[in-house]
């Protein structure tokens, strides 16, 4: 692997500590030795499969739609970290 | 009172005013506050709400009204499963803080199975243990306890649903609701001798069910017997608008007085324990000694099944478990800018939540994309067209459901791989998306899992009833 553990642990956003990189590391190499096992197989005209059944994309228009009432928006609202009003408050992205 | 009890003997009983639900419910909770300290299925208990509608269904019988199907009827629900006003935790710090008893996730609305079940009139007696998201096989990845086998407290229970499986065993309930993405219902429905449905996908609604790997999971039902499981899985199916994955079952399958159902050689080979080998082959014998014939088949990539499922379940689980950023729900840690709160917040989860999760990110990246996720979701075409091709010559697929006895707690906690070997034989039909029950056979921690194609389950019910009779 040319890229180690951390950098997907970062891509994840999941802090490790270092002590624990190692044991992880560890593990993890030998998980991907284990599903490098389907490399056995001949795929080549074989199509992927997503999903179990053959459903079709549910397509509606991109429209307001309500959901539950003004309690539910109350209890959603509680469950946010920090707020201001209605919105659901975070740090600055850019 | 409820060891001897089904769901239609305890709605008889209740009817005839042998007892009070009331009284019931009064006496079950002295038993689970009494019993569960040993074993430790739940999490969480709901006995106020609980009381309050015990009491609303026994005015419901002294007016001599309509019963609802469920009425009075006790259940249990892992706790990956939305019930509205009750703590949601799926077993992970990051939707609960254990220092913070009062904090964490209060679920706001019902997931559909429960609106299902609540207008049946069933009562839910509180929320049960389970793996961190469901990520395990034996209950231990749980943030919060570990749970016990009740017939034996030095072994785990199975799980991921191992709190719902035991409750039902240690009857703390008559029925629990468990989720199933790669053996979770079936497996520990096996190591606790209770009977546990993956229904086939889509028939379960899963608006509600925090979401491990949306392409493999599936809410079902876990009883004491093959008829509640019917009875509970009647009640909780059917399409949702508000899952697009949901569909209503309308296929009927003949009834044929013949059964044939093959044994897939590929199941009983290394790695199998005799004991399980031998309780399989004795519950083969008495089923054809109902007239059910058996015929050897193949499912060829049996052995490719394992490594793609942990490719397919990580990925999904990666981008599922994107939304606990701690800013809308859960815990929330604050860093010096965003990402370093969500960096420092996504450190609650546990190790093996965290493993799947970088696994999942790693399958999923530039560079690793077209070797690990394209070609484990090719691999998957074939294991699904393993199943058709061998639904073209028998009705049904027997196979055990785990190839051990419950093991150890502890035993193999250390190593990753050597837990995901517990579902071998159970992540194919997840990935095909087939049903599959599991039945307690011999009166051992060994379930016999029945597999059948899409839709096809009440001709699972129906087979697995056959052994009951004996």
């Amino acid at each position: 692997m040319e890229k180690n553990f951390e950098y997907f642990a970062k891509l994840a956003k999941i802090y490790l500590e270092e002590k624990e990189i190692e044991n992880f590391e560890k593990n993890f190499l030998k998980i991907l030795e284990f599903v490098r096992k389907l490399e056995e197989l001949d795929l080549k005209d074989v199509k992927p499969l997503s999903h179990p059944l053959d459903l079709e994309n549910v397509e509606r228009e991109d429209k307001v739609k309500e959901f539950g009432d003004e309690i539910l928006k109350e209890k959603l609202k509680e469950s946010f970290c920090k707020k201001k009003g209605d919105f659901l408050k975070v740090k600055k992205i850019l | 009172m409820i060891e001897n009890l089904t769901i239609e003997n305890f709605l008889e009983k209740l009817k005839n005013k042998e007892f009070s639900a009331k009284e019931f419910f009064e006496k079950l909770f002295e038993k689970i506050e009494k019993e569960d300290k040993e074993i430790e299925a739940f999490l969480s208990l709901n006995k106020e709400e609980a009381l309050k509608s015990a009491e609303k269904i026994d005015e419901l019988i002294s007016k001599k009204e309509k019963l609802p199907p469920l009425c009075g009827v006790p259940c249990a629900i892992k706790d990956n499963i939305l019930v509205e006003g009750l703590k949601c935790t799926a077993g992970s710090k990051i939707l609960a803080p254990p220092e913070n008893i009062l904090g964490g996730y209060v679920a706001p609305f019902d997931a559909t199975v429960i609106k299902k079940l609540k207008k049946a009139g069933a009562i839910i007696v509180g929320k049960t243990n389970l793996d961190e998201f469901a990520m395990g096989s034996s209950t231990e990845y749980s943030a919060f306890k570990i749970t016990r086998n009740p017939h034996d407290p030095e072994r785990v229970p199975g799980g991921s649903s191992g709190g719902s499986a035991a409750a039902v065993a240690k009857n703390f309930c008559l029925f629990s609701l468990g989720s199933d993405t790669g053996g979770s219902i079936r497996q520990p429905a096996g190591f606790c001798k209770v009977v546990g449905l993956k229904p086939t996908y889509g028939a379960v609604s899963r608006f509600g069910l925090i979401a491990f790997a949306s392409s493999l999971d599936q809410i079902g039902p876990m009883t004491k017997n093959v008829r509640d499981c019917e009875i509970v899985f009647e009640i909780i199916k059917g399409k949702d608008p508000l899952d697009s994955t949901s569909v209503e079952i309308e296929k009927k399958f003949e009834e044929k007085k013949e059964i044939k159902v093959g044994i897939p050689k590929e199941y009983l080979v290394e790695g199998i324990e005799p004991e399980v080998k031998s309780a399989f082959e004795s519950a083969v014998k008495k089923f054809q000694e109902k007239g059910v014939k058996f015929e050897e088949i193949s499912l060829p990539h049996t052995e490719y099944a394992l490594p793609c499922y942990y490719i397919i379940a990580c990925a999904e689980a990666s981008s599922n478990l994107a939304r606990y950023d701690g800013l809308r729900y859960g815990n929330f840690c604050e860093g010096k800018d965003i990402f370093d709160t969500y960096s420092k917040t996504r450190a609650l989860f546990g190790k093996e939540v965290k493993r799947r999760i970088i696994l999942g990110t790693f399958v999923l990246s530039a560079g690793y994309y077209e070797a690990f996720y394209l070609k484990a979701q090719k691999v998957r075409r074939k294991i699904k067209e393993d199943f058709e091709r061998a639904f073209e010559k028998v009705d049904l697929i027997f196979t055990p459901v785990s190839p051990t006895l419950p093991f150890k707690i502890g035993e193999k906690i250390t190593d990753p791989l050597k837990m995901y070997l517990s579902d071998i034989f159970t992540v194919s039909v997840n990935l095909a998306g087939v049903p599959a029950i599991s039945i307690p056979i011999e009166n051992l921690p060994v379930g016999l899992q029945i597999i059948g194609p899409h839709f096809s389950e009440s001709k699972i019910f129906e087979t697995a009833k056959l052994y009951e009779r004996n």
